[in-house]
């Protein structure tokens, strides 16, 4: 059978990086003692797959596991199980049965809800320029990022996002936006916000106090 | 607790932060109130410290007490420390993130001679006096353990006070006297009382400090969780520790001298503990930690007994230490279902007169079987370790080493193994004596002499035999210190001063601030190092009695001159003088 974890990346668990986070899980599994599934072969794994990697410091609502287990166990009976067994800061939200019609994790979400917090000298100003900034398309918010086959290729981020705003709240400027979470063309959230601090004048010297993942959709 | 806002600061500018947030599981919970506040330090990365099992014993043991809370204190990698530094915030634990500085102790667990500079490190970060004196009623007391404080004579102007030995035995009856009212200075002239504690600003000269075994090893602390880290520790398993002591005797080793008498677990014992680990840490590795495992009486039923409870969850067991010989190799072709990994043994010496004269009971023939049986299982990966620098050690006995190796190197036919080609190591390292061993009175070689035996080596060993040796400027200032007097604590801090750092690390060392460190103290490093004792002479480390007499180390030095062996404690008694004390040695293990 196969489940699908969800669960919160929070407080100090934003230090931990993702391949930290896997491991933490197997180890969260076996004290859990859940019946897994291995691969075959001489190094035998855990058959599990995460949706995308979740940058170091930055903190989630809305991540997921899949695994497979051996036997139908209810969802309640594994949520029971594994909830005692979880690190600080790795939360669990639920953990759901799924179909066998059901897609893998990479193909399962569209986009994902960002809000990132940042300290400026004025976050009013520096909201209001923002906004008519990205509403602007013909201004660039484009940047450099590495990719397997490029070091410094070039991506536009606008056509990778959507639902995008900036205010002011508590002294600091939110920024809150969707960014495409598909596998093809995935937007880290930190090339996001460099290409924000490249291209918008009053973004250049912010500091980043937070970069929050809110939900992530189908 | 401390400044959590600026720490999170920092913490975006180091790499692999995790080390320094704690929050992993089986973290202790600290207790509300006024409790002892006791630091844990390790001087060395959290990776290294972590992976220490006597670390995880006394966490787990001091925190299991209702009055004290123990936390952990590694030293931060140089990214780390300049964040630190450039915010003006002090080293601080990782449970409660509190300035070192604030803690009623500061134990420092000390495994190798060259961590002392980060243990100043420690206290420079934490702003507390390096030197005792200068410390008073609001620093925290300086407490220092582990192996390198069977002679704590070259630190005693550092730490306020040593525990020698085991400090399960003692620490919690310590930290109780601590408890009593709380007073820095009453509290250094009582436990100058208690058996195995070194108090140097009370104890003189002719003070004798015993040190400080458990005796029952199944009734001992051992904990039933360990820590488990997010980012990979160098031993990421579940440890079981299946006896302490080592039966071999090896006159070079000091880990076979200073922990006797052998002192073995029951298998149950051991089965329960291995499987409570496991379920608490969700580790799939459980790894039969000794001296010398293979030699644990009930080694054979152990690793049965866990194989057939564990293979099926995926779980492998393994032995750190093998011996060269058949029982050890049945063991590994058991436990390893892939030939893949390197299999590590310890020849120590190329001739046999040199294997007789440091005791170690190997013949060539044993070690050629066992090669054989294991090329014949599969295995084409090999690790040797040997030392040179040994006394009574001739060239010829050096060139003995490249011999062997080339012997072995030919006895394997690749045709034979399917095309495998052989994959052949060996490891040399310079001999370092070491006190409270037989070899404690004899000089060490000068770098120049490692050197030139090294060149020996190099020219004397196929380029197809993978060659690594030790660093011969860091042995002899790892011999320095090792037998080293009240003199040395001036070089520490020189050296420290100078900006040595991580000296274990390669990449830190650096061989010329040493030397002008002892330059600066009137001292050279190699009248420490290469110094001979006569067997009457008194020796800076005498203050400590660690339980073997002078008279066994003499006579065991004196039969190395003439390559005599000695028999094991297993098979027969030498009278070490562990038996006079405590009674005759009991090795026999129930189940
Ligand atoms: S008294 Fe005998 S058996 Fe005991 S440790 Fe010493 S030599 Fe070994």
């Amino acid at each position: 059978m196969r489940y699908r974890i969800n669960y919160r990346k929070i407080a100090s668990a934003i230090y931990i990086s993702h391949l930290d986070i896997q491991r933490a899980f197997q180890r969260a599994f076996h004290r859990a003692d859940l019946p897994l599934e291995y691969t075959m072969g001489f190094n035998p794994h855990e058959k599990m797959s995460y949706s995308p990697p979740l940058p170091l410091f930055v903190s989630s609502d809305d991540e997921y596991i899949d695994l497979d287990l051996a036997g139908d166990e209810s969802a309640k009976e594994i949520y029971d199980r594994l909830r005692p067994q979880m690190p600080k800061g790795l939360v669990l939200n639920g953990v759901t049965k799924l179909l066998p019609t059901e897609k893998p994790l990479s193909k399962t979400f569209k986009w994902a809800d960002y809000e990132f917090t940042l300290k400026v000298d004025d976050p009013t100003g520096a909201a209001l320029e923002t906004k008519e900034y990205y509403e602007d398309d013909d201004r660039p918010l484009t940047t450099t990022k590495r990719t397997k086959t490029n070091k410094n290729a070039v991506v536009d981020i606008r056509p990778l996002t959507c639902e995008f705003d900036a205010r002011e709240s508590e002294g600091s400027l939110i920024i809150r936006s969707f960014l495409n979470m598909s596998n093809e063309s995935l937007l880290n959230p930190l090339t996001f916000l460099k290409a924000l601090q490249e291209n918008i004048p009053s973004l250049k010297d912010a500091k980043t106090e937070k970069i929050h993942k809110i939900k992530a959709y189908r | 607790m401390g400044d959590t806002n600026r720490i999170k600061d920092i913490l975006k500018n180091v790499m692999k932060p995790s080390r320094y947030t704690g929050g992993e599981f089986n973290e202790e919970t600290m207790k509300e109130g006024d409790v002892i506040n006791y630091a844990l330090a390790f001087p060395d990365t959290y990776e290294v410290g972590m992976s220490h099992l006597g670390m995880k014993i006394l966490y787990h043991l001091l925190n299991g007490m209702p009055n004290v809370n123990c936390e952990r204190a590694f030293a931060p990698q140089d990214d780390m420390a300049e964040e630190l530094r450039k915010h003006d915030m002090p080293l601080f634990s990782l449970e409660t993130y509190r300035s070192l500085r604030d803690f009623d102790f500061i134990g420092f667990s000390l495994q190798y001679e060259m961590c002392m500079t980060t243990v100043l490190h420690m206290l420079s970060l934490s702003d507390i006096p390096f030197w005792r004196e200068d410390r008073g009623t609001d620093d925290p007391i300086i407490m220092a353990g582990g192996s390198v404080t069977v002679n704590p004579i070259p630190y005693n102007k550092i730490f306020d006070m040593f525990v020698i030995g085991e400090a399960e035995e003692v620490l919690p009856e310590l930290m109780d006297l601590y408890d009593t009212d709380r007073n820095r200075e009453a509290f250094l002239k009582a436990a100058a009382q208690v058996e195995g504690v070194y108090v140097p600003s009370v104890h003189g000269k002719d003070a004798r400090i015993r040190r400080l075994y458990v005796k029952d090893m199944d009734k001992a602390f051992f904990p039933d969780k360990f820590i488990v880290p997010f980012t990979e520790a160098i031993f990421d398993r579940a440890a079981v520790e299946v006896m302490r002591g080592c039966p071999r005797g090896c006159r070079f080793c000091q880990a076979g001298m200073i922990y006797r008498p052998v002192r073995q677990k029951n298998v149950s014992t051991l089965y329960d503990q291995a499987e409570k680990l496991i379920a608490s840490t969700g580790y799939n590795e459980i790894s039969l930690s000794s001296l010398s495992t293979t030699d644990y009486m009930g080694c054979e039923k152990l690793v049965n007994d866990l194989y057939d409870r564990f293979a099926s969850e995926k779980t492998t067991v393994n032995l750190p230490s093998l011996r060269i010989d058949a029982f050890s190799m049945k063991l590994a072709k058991k436990l390893q279902t892939t030939r893949t990994i390197a299999l590590t043994f310890a020849p120590e010496a190329g001739s046999q007169r040199m294997r007789d004269v440091i005791n170690k009971n190997i013949t060539e023939d044993e070690i050629m079987a066992t090669l054989s049986e294991a090329f014949a299982s599969g295995y084409n990966k090999i690790k040797l370790y040997f030392m040179i620098g040994l006394p009574y050690e001739t060239d010829e006995d050096v060139l003995d080493i490249c011999r062997l190796l080339k012997k072995i190197y030919y006895s394997y036919s690749t045709a034979a193994q399917k095309g495998k080609p052989l994959m052949l190591s060996a490891s040399v390292a310079c001999f370092v004596p070491k006190p409270h061993t037989p070899f404690e009175f004899f000089p060490q070689d000068s770098a120049e002499e490692f050197k030139r035996k090294i060149r020996l080596l190099l020219d004397g060993v196929p380029k197809k035999i993978k060659l690594s040796y030790h660093e011969p400027d860091l042995s002899i200032i790892e011999g320095a210190f090792a037998r080293g007097d009240e003199r040395l604590n001036d070089v520490i801090v020189s050296a420290y001063n100078k900006g040595c750092i991580f000296d274990s690390w390669t990449d830190h060392f650096d061989a010329g601030k040493w030397e002008e460190a002892f330059k600066d103290c009137g001292l050279t490093i190699s009248e420490f190092a290469e110094r001979r004792f006569g067997y009457d002479e008194s020796l800076p480390w005498d203050i400590i009695d660690i339980g073997v007499s002078k008279a066994f180390l003499v006579k065991e030095a004196e039969k190395a001159e003439r390559a005599e062996t000695t028999p094991n404690c297993f098979e027969k008694c030498s009278a070490c003088g562990i038996s006079e004390k405590d009674g005759k040695c009991r090795f026999e293990i129930q189940d």
